[in-house]
C-alpha cells in the first residue's frame, strides 16, 4: 500500500526537521542564568545581591544603567574632544609651524634648523595622533563631538602623515622638505577644526530621557526588589517552588528593564541623530535600519513602563515604531491577503469536493476510467485543476489586495489588524516576505485539497465527507491559536494557517525552524517534509479509491 | 488460453470492505457472440462489467481478453468499449465536444467518421447542442455512437434498454444488431430477461453476487414458458417457507423476500389468510408472470429445511 521509499524518505526528513529545530530553536525568554535545581528563594536572593558578575546579579545588571547614564552625561557635559581638537589646531597656528615650513622652502632657513629642535611639530603630531586614535576607539555617544566621515578621513590622513614624519628619525631639513609637499594639511586641519560640531542635544530632551528611562526604571526596579524581599521572607526553604518561579520571573524582568534602559537611551539618541539633515555623512553614527531601531525602542518602553513586575513576553503591537507615513503598500496588501488566503483554502476544499465527490457520484470519473484514462492521470488532472483555479484566484486577489488594502486598512481597528499580523518583523525585503506569504497560502491549499480528496475516497457519503473536511479545517484553525509555539505542534506544518510562521521566525520568536528566512536549508527541509506528507496522503488516497 | 474466445472469466471474485460484490464467477464469450447478463439490483452485474473494463479491482480470479490477462496486459483494454447506465457526459459541453474529447482519450478521433456516425444516429443536427439539453434517449444514442466510432472488439452495454419506450428500444436494438454484424462481441445487462429476449446468444442469470445459471437462447425460451409460481412476499422468508411446507405440504422456493410455491388462487388465498391470522406480515402476494422471473424461479432449487 505505501511506497517504502516514500515512507523511508518521510522518516528521514521528519527526523532531520525535528533535529534541526532542536538545534536552532531561539530561546524566547531572556533566562535567568542561575540554576534553580537545588536553590531556595533565600539563596537566589543572596546570589542576586552578591557581587558575582558572572551570574545575573544586581551588580552586573545595574551596569547597564550606569552605561546608559554615561551616554546622557556625555551629552550634558562639556565636549572635551572638540576642545582638544581645537586646542591642537590653535597651538599649531600659534607655533607658526606652517610659516617655518614655507620659510625653509624659500630660503632654506628655519628656526627649527638653527635651534636643532623640531619638538613643536613633534608635539602637535603626537597629540593629533593620540586624539585620532582615542576618538576612533570610542563608540557612538561616548563623545559629544560629531564629525563627518570625510572630515575624519582628512584628519586621520593629516595625523598619519604628521606622526610618521615626526617619528621617522629623519633630519629636520628632510622633515621640513617633506612637510612642504603636504603644506595644505595645515589649512585642512584648520578647516576641519573650525567646522566640527557637537551634537548639541537640547537639555530638555536629555532631561526627558533621564526621567523617562532611568528614573522610571529605577522606580520599577526598587518595586521588584521589594517584592523579592517579600518572597524571600515568606518562603520556606524546601517548598518554595512557586516563589522560586516568581523570583525567576522578577529577576528576568529586572534584567530586561536594565537592558532596555541602555538600549532605549542609545536608540533614542540614534533617533535624534537620524533626524539631522546630514546624519548619513556622520562618522560613527550610522543607522542601519531605522525600522528595527524603532521596534527596539517600543520594546524598551514596554518593559520600562509596564505595570507587571514579573516578566511577560513582548507582543509586537501593530505598526509599532511606524508612523502613518511609514506604512508600506505591503502592509495593506498583507492584511487583505491574509483574509483571502483563508477563504482560498475553503475554496480549495470545495473544489476538491466537487471534482472528486460530486463527479464520482455523477459517474464522470467512471466515464473517464472507462475511456482507459488511468486513475493517476484523472487524479493528477483534477488536482492540478484545483491548484490552477485556487492559484489564479489567489494571484488576482493578491494584485487587488494592494488596492483594497489601502482603502480598508485605515478603517480596521488595531485589534483586527493585530490578528492578521500586519506588522511583521521581517528581516528580508518586504516583497520577498510577501511572496513567501502568498506561496505559503497555496501550500496550505495543496494540503487541505489533498486531505479533502482523501476524505472523498473514504466512503460514498460525499456530502458528509465534505462536512468532515470542513470540520477538521475549522478545528485546525482553532488549534493554531492555542497550540502555536509548542515544539511538537510544529510537526504539523499544515495546521498553521500562516505557514510563514512555521517556516521561520518572521512573525514568531518561537518558530520551530529558526530561520528569519535567512537559513534556506531549513526552509527547504520543511518544504520537503511538507511535500512528503502530501505524497503519502496521495498514495493512500489512490489505494482507497478502488475500495469505495 | 483459447484465443478464439474473446473473453474468459475464471473464478472471478471482487471483495470490497469485507463484502463480496462478485463471487466465484466463471464464463466465456466466443468471437462475434452476444451475452446477456440478467439480474436484479445488487446481483453484481455492474460490478462485474466494471471489472471487465478494469475500473474495479479484482480480489481473486482472472480475466482474459483474447487470451491475455488484463492485469498483466492492460493495453488490451483499449479494444474494450463500455456504455454505462445512465450515460454520463460532460453536460455543459456540446455533443461534438464530448465525442471529440472522449475519442481523443482513446486516440481514435476521426472527424469525418464522427460526423458520419452522428448522422446515422440522427444526432448531426444536435452536434452543437449542450448535452444537458438532450433527452435520455438521445444520450443513450450518443453513448452508442461513441461505441460505433471507437469500434471496439468487445462492447459492454450496461442496461441499454432501460427506461426507454418501445420504439426507442427497437431503434437501439437495430444499432446493436449492426454492431453485431460487424463482428463485434457484445455483452449486455438488464434487470429482466424480457428486454434482452431474442437479442443474445447466451444468457447469464445472476443473483446475490454469483451466477445462477448460464443458458443458451433456446433453453431460456423453454424456461420462460414453464409453469408459473404463486408467491408471497414476507419479512422472514426462511421461517415462512418452513411454515408453508409444514402446514400446507407445498414445496417452496425462496427468491429474496419471496416464497414461491405451486398453488392455485384459492390455496394462495388460504395461505395469505393463515399468515395474517397468525399475525405474520405479508407484504405482497401474486403470480410470477414475467419471463425473467419464471426463468429465475425455474432455476432456483427447492428450499430444504436444514
Amino acid at each position: 500500500m505505501f511506497n517504502p521509499i516514500t515512507l523511508v524518505s518521510l522518516v528521514v526528513v521528519l527526523a532531520g526537521v525535528f533535529l534541526t529545530g532542536l538545534l536552532y530553536k531561539i530561546p524566547t525568554t531572556p533566562t535567568y542564568s542561575a540554576s534553580f535545581a537545588s536553590k531556595s528563594t533565600k539563596t537566589v536572593w543572596a546570589d542576586f545581591y552578591s557581587y558575582d558578575t558572572t551570574a545575573d546579579s544586581k551588580a552586573k545588571l545595574t551596569q547597564y544603567l550606569t552605561e546608559a547614564q554615561k551616554y546622557l552625561d556625555t551629552q550634558t557635559d562639556t565636549d572635551f574632544d572638540l576642545q582638544e581638537l581645537q586646542q591642537i589646531n590653535s597651538d599649531c597656528k600659534n607655533r607658526h609651524i606652517k610659516t617655518e615650513v614655507e620659510k625653509y622652502h624659500i630660503s632654506h632657513t628655519s628656526e627649527y634648523i638653527s635651534s636643532h629642535d623640531i619638538s613643536d611639530f613633534t608635539d602637535i603630531a603626537n597629540r593629533l595622533h593620540a586624539f585620532v586614535e582615542t576618538y576612533e576607539a570610542k563608540s557612538a555617544f561616548e563623545s559629544k563631538m560629531t564629525i563627518t566621515k570625510s572630515q575624519f578621513n582628512v584628519l586621520k590622513g593629516i595625523s598619519n602623515t604628521f606622526y610618521t614624519l615626526a617619528n621617522s628619525g629623519l633630519s629636520i631639513e628632510t622633515i621640513l622638505t617633506k612637510l612642504y609637499t603636504h603644506i595644505n594639511m595645515f589649512d585642512n586641519l584648520d578647516n576641519v577644526s573650525s567646522n566640527v560640531k557637537d551634537l548639541s542635544i537640547h537639555s530638555d530632551i536629555l532631561a526627558n530621557l533621564q526621567t523617562e528611562y532611568i528614573t522610571n526604571a529605577n522606580g520599577k526596579l526598587s518595586l521588584i526588589e521589594q517584592r523579592m524581599l517579600v518572597l524571600k521572607d515568606r518562603a520556606l526553604d524546601s517548598q518554595d517552588t512557586e516563589e522560586i518561579e516568581e523570583m525567576k520571573s522578577l529577576i528576568t524582568n529586572y534584567k530586561k528593564i536594565c537592558e532596555s534602559v541602555k538600549t532605549g537611551i542609545l536608540n533614542e539618541l540614534y533617533t535624534i541623530v537620524y533626524a539631522l539633515p546630514n546624519h548619513s555623512s556622520l562618522y560613527g553614527y550610522e543607522v542601519e535600519n531605522i525600522q528595527s531601531l524603532k521596534q527596539e525602542l517600543a520594546e524598551s518602553k514596554f518593559y520600562i513602563n509596564s505595570d507587571d513586575l514579573t516578566y511577560t513576553d513582548y507582543q509586537l503591537p501593530v505598526n509599532v515604531g511606524r508612523g502613518s507615513s511609514s506604512i508600506t503598500p505591503y502592509d495593506h496588501a498583507y492584511f487583505i491577503v491574509s483574509i483571502v488566503g483563508f477563504l482560498n483554502i475553503l475554496f480549495g476544499i470545495y473544489c476538491a469536493y466537487r471534482l472528486f465527490g460530486q463527479d464520482r457520484k455523477n459517474g464522470k470519473i467512471d466515464l473517464l476510467l472507462s475511456q482507459k484514462v488511468k486513475f493517476n492521470e484523472v487524479f493528477a488532472a483534477k488536482f492540478l485543476a484545483i491548484l490552477f483555479c485556487t492559484g489564479f484566484v489567489l494571484a488576482c486577489f493578491t494584485v487587488l489586495s494592494f488596492v483594497w488594502g489601502s482603502i480598508f486598512y485605515k478603517f480596521m481597528p488595531t485589534s483586527v489588524l493585530a490578528v492578521f499580523n500586519v506588522q511583521t518583523i521581517y528581516k528580508i525585503s518586504p516583497f520577498i516576505f510577501f511572496l513567501i506569504k502568498v506561496c505559503g497560502i497555496e501550500l496550505q491549499v495543496i494540503f487541505w485539497s489533498i486531505f479533502t480528496i482523501f476524505m472523498m475516497n473514504t466512503s460514498r457519503k460525499f456530502l458528509l465527507n465534505f462536512g468532515i473536511s470542513l470540520g477538521v479545517f475549522a478545528l485546525a484553525t482553532i488549534c493554531n491559536i492555542f497550540l502555536n509555539g509548542q515544539i511538537w505542534y510544529c510537526l504539523l506544518p499544515f495546521i498553521h494557517v500562516d505557514i510563514t510562521s512555521y517556516l521561520g521566525g518572521a512573525t514568531m520568536q518561537t518558530g520551530f525552524l529558526v530561520t528569519s528566512l535567512y537559513a534556506y536549508g531549513n526552509f527547504f527541509i520543511s518544504l520537503a517534509y511538507y511535500l512528503v506528507v502530501v505524497a503519502l496522503i496521495y498514495n493512500f488516497t489512490k489505494h482507497l479509491f478502488k475500495k469505495t | 488460453m483459447d484465443e478464439q474466445k474473446v473473453l474468459v472469466v475464471d473464478d472471478l471474485s471482487i471483495l470490497i470492505k469485507e463484502r463480496f460484490l462478485v463471487k466465484n464467477v466463471s464464463f466465456s464469450l466466443d468471437q462475434g457472440n452476444v451475452l446477456g447478463i440478467v439480474g436484479e439490483d445488487k446481483s453484481g452485474k455492474t460490478s462485474l462489467i466494471k471489472a471487465l473494463v478494469g475500473s474495479m479491482p479484482i480480489s481473486d480470479g482472472k480475466i482474459y481478453i483474447y487470451g491475455q490477462d488484463i492485469q498483466e496486459h492492460p493495453e488490451i483494454l483499449n479494444d474494450v468499449g463500455i456504455c454505462l447506465d445512465p450515460p454520463i457526459f460532460f453536460k455543459f459541453q456540446s455533443v461534438l465536444e464530448n465525442i471529440k474529447y472522449l475519442c481523443s482519450l482513446t486516440g481514435k478521433y476521426n472527424k469525418q467518421k464522427v460526423f458520419d456516425v452522428l448522422e446515422k444516429f440522427h444526432l448531426k443536427e444536435k452536434a452543437n447542442k449542450k448535452v444537458k439539453a438532450l433527452s435520455f434517449f438521445e444520450r443513450k444514442l450518443m453513448a452508442l455512437a461513441l461505441a460505433f466510432i471507437n469500434e471496439p472488439k468487445l462492447l459492454i452495454l450496461d442496461e441499454p434498454f432501460k427506461s426507454l419506450p418501445v420504439k426507442s428500444i427497437q431503434k437501439i436494438g437495430g444499432y446493436i444488431q449492426e454492431l453485431r454484424e460487424k463482428g463485434i462481441s457484445i455483452i449486455m445487462t438488464a434487470k429482466k430477461y424480457d428486454s434482452l429476449e431474442n437479442r443474445c446468444d447466451l444468457y447469464m442469470f445472476m443473483a446475490d453476487r454469483h451466477i445462477v445459471e448460464i443458458l443458451p437462447k433456446n433453453d431460456c425460451e423453454k424456461y420462460s414458458n414453464s409453469r408459473t409460481y404463486a408467491f408471497i412476499e414476507v419479512k422472514y422468508p426462511h421461517y415462512c417457507g418452513k411454515l408453508i411446507m409444514q402446514q400446507f405440504g407445498f414445496k417452496v422456493k425462496l427468491m429474496g423476500k419471496r416464497v414461491l410455491f405451486e398453488a392455485d388462487e384459492a390455496k394462495t388465498a388460504d395461505i395469505v389468510k393463515f399468515f395474517t391470522q397468525n399475525k405474520l406480515s405479508v407484504y405482497g402476494a401474486g403470480y410470477i408472470n414475467s419471463k425473467s422471473e419464471r426463468i429465475f424461479a425455474s432455476l432456483t432449487p427447492y428450499f430444504k429445511e436444514n
